[in-house]
């Protein structure tokens, strides 16, 4: 072999080619802004699109294929923008009016649907690795999914891609930051956690910064980090030492890459505005009311040294009046180890027996009228409701001793009568803690603690040498103004930054599309693929930015377009022309991603239970798949009622396991922005098998029973619903043979009839006979299983 | 703008890709899929035992006379001192040395010295060839088995069995291409969790990805039919969905309608083939018992031995067991030889079973862990339950079938098990063996994502001639 052919295939190549790549690199058309490209023909701006791919194609001698049926459009369109099928009723409506208003008008109400926003989730949280648990040995479940409301709901809102980005890279970082800013920059904290016995804690932490490090380098720059880790990169201008420098942005927080619970510190407990609010009335009014008994403000003294008989204190000199210390919340006491003691007056006009409610922190002593009540020696924070005591109250004045307990770390107490009224807020008040979530978020470090990045030999943790500061890679010109992640994040939606706009739109071009115009989306660089339509990219990168970076106006530009309008029907021939349809001279036909088949089918069985966030939830998954892959130390136990019927971006995603009716889904390891779509045998085992689906094809009979009168009737309003149009006579007769061949299967052995009919939690209709939905059942599923309906048409 | 760059390189790739440097980029950028094999292959199909949690070599196979004379003392620090261990013993400051806690013999015509804990392996020495010089990088198990399996110690990359069902491809129509079967320690000693990348398809198609067979129930989920759907219905409604799909394609010229169908039909097949796999009742007694009492358990390692073989004789390319259970950091006395005594009838039989079966001429078999075990204490040297941490420096592992050179063991450690001594194995070296036993050069086996050409054995490795045979 020759020798340079040899050493190109060892890698040694690169060595050879070093020189002239780096010719290369800093004019790679990646790393130089987008320009504002004049389109071929000057017109409206969704018909700019068309121009440019109107441009390619005549170069080719070929055009934009006409208009999808008015179905097939709506079908299209409502599946690409909300991830879920047209309603019979819409689908009638667009037939009757398939107008150019009637479809912008349908454009505008799928953008405005919650249902828009869950949608364009997926993509985020397979970028951002997103998982309910952390991964590894012991799989712990962490709180996360506060941070995908937060998604949703900046995508319902549509917060500018700018804003997204200072938010998700730095939002705890933003002038007095709200608790939905902090808690979007759990985005970097979504990475797996490797809490592994015998684990080296800065290991992990380290892990963790190039997890962070790389997901920002995909999702922003498109560039692939990976290499730069242990050697300066061979084909894209990043050197090892730039790879840390940006590492460094991320390498001021406290984490330390202990803990093995889901919780690995830093964190927040967030619970939403509304239940937030609701808490804060409560916490108030429990503090404003007053109780029955007449009580004196607290005084205090200390924290000072414990001592063993403390009531000879009360006649010691030092004790303070405290006025702000309200009943039935939790305060502070200095961080001083020791013990506090607090005493007040209790004055009642007949004796009583008063129940008390107490929290402190490391230990608790209470004396009343000089008796000792209780003594607590226990490590712990305070907390309401720790500990209840009953005081004898006797006519009068009465005189009640706390000591408080603080063996280090900030100390606390908590002092509540207990009266009917006030546990029911107290009750509904816990109620509301319990709903909040423990997310994992960014912090920084106080000046005097920050860390020293260092470039790391071949990556490994104990191996630092130079040190490197916070920057970004020089082929980019001027960097960040300041040192900070929101320096960083106003940067890279700078006109500095050549990459995040078009990467961008790259992206949405490939959730409409299934292909980006780079079809490399997670490498822009040297050695990624070149743009098929670089002059369109461009356009729309700087049209993106002119928009104020709004991605519902990108969505919409798009899927108003001609090009994305064509028909997908074509010749063979055209398809084996041009098979990956790079030049778009046809509707971009595909499979449908797994997540979307299952609510797709929930969908149209009636079934889907569109309720938006909330905690992950469990749906039907066969026995025993997380107890083998956790030596059944966690068990699946299904939940009932509407969970079953949710969405499946609210699935509950164990990082170990994935959920296992789906299909070619990034294992949420690492930031992935490629789509995968494959074909397997196995794929069909599931939309045939899964309980899902079995259930959806039943509840579609049921559906299409009262839907029609006739079997024709019924089996052409199945079809309608699920392919969005008329079945033709040669498709109904298969259905109708099928259909009655079920009947007479089913006739003859009703048992397998109402077998049929029990799979699933949802009960059959009571009024139909069970021999005919059965077999309108079958009929379902076939329908269910075509490749039609598999696909985004 | 500047696409000029693009251009030229489109051109090179494309059109015109003249002259050597074009033909080596070309080759560097598409990879070489379509020339594997490159040579002609010893082996076609590959069963790989992977024992998590790491056996011990110096109980099981390397036999160290100084740790044995000198037990109790401090290994040298000429030998430990600054060595990365796991944190179960990064702190601890006394390591003295553990002599071996089984008794060592010479097996066979080789005279391989094989501990009396693994009898049923020693029994067969003379089919098997010994690696003694085998070394990693990882301390750790997930990074360690991760690194083992796919050349990279993090995430993310495709496993071996996903690249030879990539290169190589399918050999079955109705069985998967490559099939992972767990199993662990009836004590469950140890916290072993096998993460579903072990056997993930990293960048490559995810059809590449291995297919896990649970250990319960039907080894594939949604194998069943629903209740109410027998086998001629269900038939009935594949046939629906091809004629559906037919009509389809006539309007919609697009071949992925007629791919879909054809995927229909196989998974309707193996609904069939599937279930023929696990049924057992052919099996003659003398064949079952000579995989252990373990055999019949769904999911226990026998069960799993069994099943490989099944599914190598079937078309199965790839068979991936693991076994967790061997990570005795504590209680090494009485766990290591529960462990043997569950592992190694089963682990010889199938070795035998594919050599009656003339299968084991082009099966190739690897056994063996992550990493070794310390020759030094975990824990009190007198104590009941001490142990071994984990040991990366220098382990044993063994081969057999398919190209390899039977009945030799190849390399050593120095006299404390501790550092490789002579003809050290790394493991990107035996990825690269293995590979080249499958005709295939693991320099030139290449794929390219994200600008870069990945490889099993990243930039790394070198075939090991001293094992082939």
């Amino acid at each position: 072999m020759p020798s340079l052919v040899r050493a190109c295939r060892t890698g040694a190549a690169w060595l050879v080619l070093a020189g002239a790549a780096a010719a290369q690199q800093a004019s790679h058309w990646a790393f130089t802004p987008p320009q504002r490209v004049v389109p071929p023909a000057q017109a409206g701006s969704a018909d700019t699109i068309d121009a440019f791919v109107g441009a390619a194609l005549a170069k080719r001698g070929q055009r934009l294929a006409p208009p999808a049926a008015p179905g097939e459009l709506l079908r299209r369109v409502t599946l690409d923008l909300t991830g879920l099928p047209p309603t019979p009723e819409a689908i009638a409506a667009f037939e009757r009016e398939p107008s150019e208003a009637a479809y912008l008008a349908a454009v505008d109400r799928l953008l405005a649907s919650h249902a828009y926003a869950e949608r364009m989730a997926w993509p985020w949280l397979q970028a951002a690795r997103y998982a309910d648990t952390d991964g590894y040995q012991n799989d712990p479940t962490r709180g996360m999914w506060a941070w995908r409301d937060w998604l949703v709901e900046a995508l319902h809102t549509n917060l500018p891609f700018d804003r997204l980005t200072e938010w998700m890279l730095a939002g705890d970082l933003l002038p007095e930051a709200s608790d939905e800013q902090r808690l979007a920059s759990g985005f970097l904290r979504n990475g797996a956690h490797n809490g592994e016995g015998g684990r080296i804690a800065e290991e992990t932490r380290v892990e963790s910064l190039f997890d962070r490090t790389e997901t920002v380098g995909t999702v922003w720059l498109g560039l692939t980090m990976e290499c730069a880790r242990c050697h300066d990169h061979k084909h894209d201008p990043i050197s090892q030492r730039e790879y840390y420098a940006l590492a460094a942005y991320f390498d001021q927080t406290s984490e330390t890459g202990a803990g093995n619970d889901g919780r690995a510190r830093p964190t927040m407990r967030y619970l939403p505005p509304a239940q937030k609010l609701r808490a804060a009335e409560l916490r108030e009014r429990l503090a404003a009311t007053p109780s029955s008994v007449k009580a004196s403000a607290w005084r205090q003294l200390g924290p000072q040294r414990k001592v063993a008989e403390p009531l000879p204190l009360l006649a010691a000199e030092g004790w303070r009046t405290v006025a702000e210390y309200a009943d039935g919340v939790v305060h502070a006491l200095p961080d001083t180890v020791g013990a506090t003691y607090l005493r007040r007056t209790l004055t009642v006009e007949r004796d009583v027996a008063l129940p008390i409610s107490l929290g402190s922190d490391d230990g608790l002593r209470v004396w009343c009228n000089g008796e000792l009540l209780l003594s607590r020696d226990v490590r712990r924070g305070a907390a309401p409701d720790q500990d209840a005591v009953t005081l004898a109250l006797r006519t009068g004045d009465n005189e009640l001793l706390l000591e408080i307990d603080n063996t280090g770390g900030i100390g606390g107490f908590y002092f509540d009568q207990r009266d009917a009224e006030r546990q029911a807020w107290r009750d509904e008040l816990a109620a509301l803690e319990r709903q909040a979530a423990t997310v994992l978020v960014m912090d920084s470090l106080p000046v005097d603690r920050r860390r020293t990045t260092r470039v790391l030999d071949r990556g490994a943790y104990d191996r630092g040498g130079a040190v490197v500061g916070p920057g970004v890679p020089t082929v980019f010109g001027a960097g960040p103004q300041g040192d900070d992640r929101l320096a960083l994040a106003r940067w890279l939606t700078s006109p500095a930054n050549p990459l995040a706009a078009r990467v961008a739109v790259n992206r949405a071009w490939q959730t409409l599309f299934g292909r980006g115009l780079v079809t490399t989306p997670d490498d822009f660089g040297t050695h990624g693929a070149p743009p098929s339509h670089p002059e369109l990219l461009d356009w729309l990168a700087v049209w993106f930015v002119d928009s104020g970076w709004d991605a519902k106006a990108l969505h919409r530009l798009i899927v108003t377009s001609a090009t994305y309008r064509q028909t997908a029907s074509a010749s063979a021939e055209a398809y084996a022309d041009d098979p990956d349809n790079v030049w778009l001279a046809r509707g971009a036909r595909r499979r449908l991603p797994s997540w979307l088949l299952r609510d797709q089918a929930l969908a149209l069985g009636g079934l889907l239970v569109q309720r938006v966030g909330g905690p992950p939830v469990r749906p039907y998954q066969p026995d025993g798949v997380w107890e083998e892959a956790t030596f059944g130390q966690i068990r699946y136990v299904r939940d009932d009622g509407e969970a079953l019927y949710r969405r499946s971006l609210y699935t509950f995603w164990r990082r170990i396991v994935g959920p296992t009716n789906l299909f070619d889904e990034a294992p949420r390891q690492a930031c992935t922005v490629r789509e995968s779509r494959t074909n397997s045998p196995l794929h069909a085992l599931v939309t045939w098998n899964d309980e899902a689906y079995v259930e959806a094809a039943r509840a579609m009979a049921g559906r299409a029973t009262a839907a029609g009168t006739t079997s024709t009737e019924r089996i052409a309003w199945l079809w309608r619903t699920a392919t969005a149009r008329p079945p033709t006579a040669a498709e109904l007769d298969v259905l109708l043979r099928r259909h009655e061949d079920a009947l007479v299967r089913y006739r003859a052995n009703p048992e397998r009839a109402a077998a049929l009919l029990s799979v699933g939690a949802a009960p059959p209709p009571a009024d139909s006979s069970a021999v005919e939905l059965a077999a309108l059942a079958i009929v379902a599923a076939v329908i269910l299983n075509t490749d039609e309906v598999l696909s985004r048409p | 703008m500047n696409f000029g760059n693009e251009i030229s390189r489109r051109a090179l790739l494309v059109g015109g890709g003249q002259g050597l440097l074009g033909i080596a980029l070309r080759n560097l950028l598409a990879g070489d899929r379509n020339e594997v094999p490159h040579f002609a292959p010893r082996a076609k199909r590959v069963v790989w035992m992977v024992q998590n949690g790491a056996p011990s070599h110096v109980d099981l196979f390397d036999d160290k006379p100084t740790l044995r004379g000198r037990q109790g003392e401090q290994i040298p620090d000429s030998v430990a001192a600054g060595r990365r261990f796991s944190t179960m013993t990064g702190g601890q400051t006394a390591r003295p040395m553990l002599g071996s806690i089984a008794k060592f013999a010479r097996h066979g015509a080789s005279g391989a010295t094989v501990s009396d804990l693994l009898p049923h392996t020693a029994a067969i020495a003379d089919r098997l060839c010994f690696v003694k010089s085998m070394h990693t990088t990882q301390v750790n198990h997930a990074p360690a088995i991760t690194f083992l399996l796919t050349g990279s110690e993090r995430p993310g990359r495709p496993t071996l069995g996903s690249w030879l069902s990539y290169g190589l491809g399918r050999m079955s129509d109705d069985l998967p291409t490559y099939v992972a079967l767990t199993s662990r320690d009836r004590e469950a000693s140890c916290g072993q969790i096998f993460y579903d990348w072990y056997w993930g398809s990293g960048f490559l198609p995810s059809a590449h990805q291995g297919v896990k067979f649970r250990g319960e129930g039907d080894p594939v989920l949604y194998l069943q039919d629903p209740s109410g759907i027998d086998r001629a219905l269900r038939g009935a409604m594949v046939g629906d969905v091809g004629a559906l799909n037919a009509l389809r394609h006539a309007v919609v010229g697009d071949p992925e309608i007629v791919a879909r169908t054809q995927r229909y039909e196989l998974a309707y097949a193996m609904q069939a083939s599937v279930p023929e796999l696990c049924d057992l009742s052919a099996e003659p007694d003398s064949v079952l018992a000579s995989y252990g009492p373990d055999v019949r358990r769904k999911g226990s390692y026998a069960y799993n031995c069994l099943m490989a073989r099944r599914l190598l004789e079937r078309g199965t390319r790839f068979v991936q067991i693991m076994h967790a259970g061997w990570d005795q950091h504590r209680n090494l006395d009485t766990q290591l030889a529960i462990q043997c005594r569950d592992t190694d009838a089963p682990s010889a039989a199938l070795v035998l079973d594919l050599a009656r079966r003339g299968l084991l001429d082009d099966t190739l078999v690897v056994w063996g862990g992550e990493f070794g075990r310390t020759p030094f204490v975990q824990g009190e040297i007198d104590a009941k339950n001490r142990g071994r941490d984990h040991h990366p420096y220098a382990f044993t592992i063994w081969l057999a079938g398919g190209g390899v050179r039977a009945g030799t063991t190849y390399g050593e450690s120095d006299e404390f098990g501790f550092d490789v001594a002579k003809d050290g194995v790394h493991v990107h070296d035996l990825q690269a063996t293995v590979l080249h036993l499958l005709g295939i050069d693991h320099e030139r086996f290449t794929y390219a994502f994200q600008g870069r050409n990945y490889r099993l054995t990243d930039v790394h490795g070198n075939v090991v001639r001293g094992l082939l045979g």
